[in-house]
C-alpha cells in the first residue's frame, strides 16, 4: 500500500465485520453478525429493522455501551482515533460526547429530573472543554438557540417537567451537539413524539446537519423518515445487514424480500391496505444453513435458498443485496 | 341516515392545583364545548395530537368520566340524568376497546372468564348459551378454542387485543369506543386487527367512535374524521373530502407532517411549516390554534371560531377557522 494512500480520507466511520454475542451456557449464537459499513462525512445513514433485529446492539457497540458480557469482534474504526474496540475506558470516555454523541427515544427519561435544564447542558459542555460559570452559560443559551426553543433564557432555569416532549428532545439535541461530535448516533430520536413534532425535529436535524456537516446515524423503523431524511440505508433483520444502499436506489427498487415486505406493511395515506402474500408455509425442517429469511419469504427456491445463504450481490455502485434472485425481487412492483 | 348518538356541548374540565402548597388554582379545559353526532353503522375517527383530549372525550362520551357540563343522547335517551341501574342498563349496548391490551385484561382471569364476564354482569343468558357465544366469538377473532384455558400472560398483544375486542362484542353493542386499539402493535399485526375490526363493523354493525392518533389508521377504517386540537374539534368531514381537501390550517399541517415512505426529492427539502406551540402565547379567549397557525389575525386572538359549513359540502363538512368559508 502506499504511503499518501489513506482509506479514511473521507469516512468518518468504517464498521468491519462486526460481530456481537452473548456467550451463556445455552449457546454461543451471535445476535449480530458479518456488518460491514462505512458512513462518510455529513452523511446521514439509516439503519432499519423491526425491533428484536440488532440494531441498537449495532449503534451501542459503536460508543461502546454495550453491557459487560457482550463479546464483540471485528473492528469499528473511528477517523483520526483509529479502532474504537482496542481503546481503554478512560480513552472512551474522551471520545464518548465530544467525537460521537447519542440520543434517545424517550425523551421523557433521558433528562435528569432533578436539575435544570442549563445545568445539565453546562455538565456536557465542561465535560469536555473548560469553561468559566459565564461562559458555559452563554454557550448553554447559544445551543437552545440553534435547536430553536422559544424563550431560551427562562428554559434555562426550567426543570425537565416543564418541558413539552418535543422541547425535551430538541434539549437532547443540544446536550448532544455540546462538543461539535463528528457523529451523531440518533436512536429512534422521534419515535415516541407526535407527527407534528416529529416533522419539527426532522427539520431541526435536517437543518443542523447541513449546517455542521455532522454524520448522523439514524436507527428507525419509519420508512416514512428514511426517505425523508436519510442519504443511505441499511435494512437489518436478525441481526444481519440484508441490502444495503442508497435512499434513491432501495425506494425505488428495493431488492430484499424483506425490504419489500417492509415496504408494504407500511401504512400510506391515501391507500387502501395492501394485503400481504404470505409464503406458503414450509413443511420439513428448514436447514441451519438456510438463508435467514427462508421462512417469510416469498420468492423462496427450495433447492437453493434453503441449503446456503446469500452472499452481497452488487446491483448497482450503492447498491448490494443479500439474496439470490435480488433481480427478480426488484423487477416486482411493490 | 338514523343518528345514534348525539354530543351537545359537552366539556370535561379538570382544575389543576399548584404552586406553593398547592394554593394555586388553574383549570385544564380537557375537553371545551364539543359537539358531534353519530349515525347508526358508522365509524367516526377521532384525531389529534397526543394530550389535545381526545381520549377524555372518549371517555367522557360512555361517561366514564363525568362531564363538567353538556349532555349525551344515546338513542335519544340523555346520558346526564340517568343514575345507577338505568345507566348499568344502557351501558349494556355501548363497549369500549383499550389501547394497552397488556393492562386492559385481568392477569388472573383465563381468557374464557374474561369473555363470560360481560354476561355476568348484565345476566345474559344461560351457562350453555354463554359456552356457544364465546367459542362462536373466539372463532370470530380467529383464535384456537384450545386458549380458552390460558391466561392473557401466554398471549401475543395481537392475540390479546383481539380477545379485547371479542369481550367488547360480546353482548352485540350497538356503539363501542375504540381508544388506539392498534397503537400498542407492531406494523404488521397492526393491519391484521385493522381488517379483523372492519370486517366485524360490517358483520355486527355497531357504530364506532375509533380514536387514533395515526391518520392512516384512520383513514383506512373510518367512514367520517374529526380533527381535534387542544380540547376542541376543528374539523369534521367524511373521510374522502378531510384527505383530499382538508380546510383547517391544523388539519393541512398534520396531514403534511406525516412522513411518506417514498422517494421524492421536493419533500426532501421541504421544510415542515408549522411553529412550534408555545404555551406562553395561547390566548384564553381565541382560537386555541392562534400562536401556530400561519392564517392568524386579531380575530383570531379575541374570539373563539365555532364549527361551521365550508367548501362544496357545508352539511357534511365543518370547520372552526375564521379564514376559512
Amino acid at each position: 500500500m502506499e504511503k499518501e494512500f489513506n482509506p479514511m480520507a473521507e469516512n468518518i466511520l468504517e464498521v468491519e465485520n462486526l460481530e456481537i454475542s452473548y456467550p451463556s451456557s445455552f449457546s454461543e449464537e451471535a445476535v449480530v453478525r458479518e456488518i460491514f459499513f462505512q458512513i462518510k462525512q455529513g452523511e446521514v445513514v439509516a439503519l432499519v429493522g423491526e425491533s428484536g433485529s440488532g440494531k441498537t446492539q449495532v449503534s451501542l457497540s459503536i460508543i461502546r455501551l454495550l453491557a459487560d458480557e457482550a463479546r464483540v469482534a471485528g473492528k469499528i474504526l473511528l477517523a483520526e482515533r483509529g479502532d474504537l474496540l482496542l481503546l481503554t475506558e478512560k480513552q472512551m470516555n474522551k471520545i464518548r460526547g465530544k467525537d460521537i454523541s447519542m440520543i434517545f427515544q424517550e425523551p421523557m427519561t433521558a433528562l435528569n429530573p432533578v436539575f435544570t435544564i442549563g445545568f445539565q447542558i453546562v455538565e456536557a459542555l465542561r465535560a469536555h472543554k473548560s469553561y468559566s460559570k459565564k461562559e458555559a452559560r452563554e454557550q448553554a443559551l447559544y445551543l437552545l438557540k440553534q435547536v430553536k426553543i422559544p424563550n431560551p433564557e427562562t428554559r434555562l432555569d426550567e426543570y425537565p417537567h416543564e418541558l413539552s416532549g418535543g422541547m425535551r428532545q430538541r434539549v437532547l439535541i443540544a446536550i448532544a451537539l455540546a462538543s461539535q461530535p463528528k457523529l451523531l448516533i440518533a436512536d429512534e430520536p422521534t419515535t415516541a413524539l407526535d407527527v407534528t413534532t416529529q416533522a419539527e425535529i426532522l427539520d431541526l436535524l435536517r437543518e443542523l446537519q447541513k449546517k455542521s456537516k455532522i454524520s448522523i446515524l439514524f436507527i428507525t423503523h419509519n420508512l416514512g423518515v428514511v426517505a425523508e431524511l436519510c442519504d443511505s440505508v441499511l435494512v437489518m433483520y436478525r441481526g444481519k445487514i440484508v441490502e444495503q444502499g442508497s435512499v434513491k436506489a432501495i425506494f425505488e427498487k428495493p431488492s430484499h424480500p424483506y425490504t419489500k415486505l417492509l415496504m408494504n406493511s407500511v401504512p400510506r395515506l391515501g391507500e387502501k391496505l395492501r394485503v400481504q402474500e404470505l409464503p406458503p408455509s414450509f413443511q420439513n425442517k428448514i436447514s441451519e444453513n438456510a438463508c435467514i429469511f427462508f421462512e417469510r419469504c416469498s420468492f423462496r427456491d427450495q433447492d437453493i435458498c434453503g441449503s446456503s445463504e446469500p452472499q452481497f450481490k452488487v446491483l448497482s455502485e450503492e447498491h448490494k443485496s443479500a439474496c439470490f434472485f435480488p433481480e427478480k425481487v426488484g423487477e416486482k412492483k411493490l | 341516515m338514523k343518528t345514534l348518538l348525539k354530543v351537545s356541548s359537552l366539556s370535561k374540565y379538570y382544575t389543576v392545583k399548584e404552586g406553593f402548597f398547592r394554593k394555586k388554582v388553574s383549570i385544564l379545559k380537557a375537553v371545551d364545548d364539543v359537539s358531534f353526532e353519530i349515525f347508526s353503522g358508522e365509524t367516526l375517527g377521532l384525531v389529534g395530537e397526543s394530550g389535545c383530549g381526545k381520549s377524555t372525550l372518549g371517555r367522557t362520551v360512555l361517561r366514564l368520566n363525568e362531564a363538567t357540563s353538556g349532555d349525551i343522547f344515546f338513542k335519544g335517551i340523555s346520558l346526564a340524568s340517568l343514575g345507577g341501574g338505568d345507566l348499568r342498563k344502557i351501558r349494556r349496548s355501548m363497549q369500549m376497546i383499550f389501547q394497552d391490551p397488556y393492562s386492559s385484561l385481568n392477569p388472573f382471569m383465563t381468557i374464557e372468564e374474561t369473555l363470560k364476564e360481560p354476561f355476568y354482569v348484565h345476566s345474559v343468558g344461560t351457562s350453555s348459551e354463554q359456552d356457544e357465544c364465546i367459542r362462536f366469538l373466539l372463532d370470530k377473532v380467529r383464535m384456537p378454542l384450545s386458549y380458552l384455558k390460558r391466561y392473557p400472560k401466554d398471549l401475543s398483544g395481537g392475540q390479546r387485543q383481539r380477545i379485547a375486542i371479542a369481550r367488547a362484542l360480546a353482548l352485540k353493542p350497538d356503539f363501542i369506543v375504540a381508544d388506539e386499539p392498534v397503537s400498542a402493535l407492531d406494523v404488521s399485526i397492526q393491519s391484521e386487527v385493522l381488517q379483523l375490526l372492519s370486517s366485524f363493523k360490517e358483520e355486527f354493525g355497531f357504530s364506532c367512535l375509533f380514536i387514533s392518533h395515526d391518520l392512516a389508521v384512520v383513514e383506512q377504517i373510518s367512514d367520517r374524521v374529526a380533527v381535534m386540537y387542544l380540547g376542541s374539534l376543528v374539523e369534521i368531514a367524511r373521510k374522502e373530502d378531510l384527505f383530499s381537501s382538508p380546510k383547517h390550517p391544523y388539519t393541512k399541517a398534520l396531514l403534511e407532517a406525516v412522513p411518506r415512505p417514498v422517494y421524492d426529492e421536493e419533500r426532501r427539502k421541504k421544510y415542515f411549516s408549522l411553529k412550534p406551540l408555545d404555551e406562553k402565547m395561547r390566548s384564553p379567549l381565541g382560537c386555541a390554534f392562534y400562536s401556530r397557525c400561519p392564517l392568524a389575525t386579531r380575530i383570531c386572538s379575541e374570539e373563539k371560531p365555532m364549527l361551521k359549513g365550508a367548501g362544496n359540502n357545508p352539511f357534511n363538512h365543518k370547520v372552526a377557522c375564521h379564514h376559512v368559508t
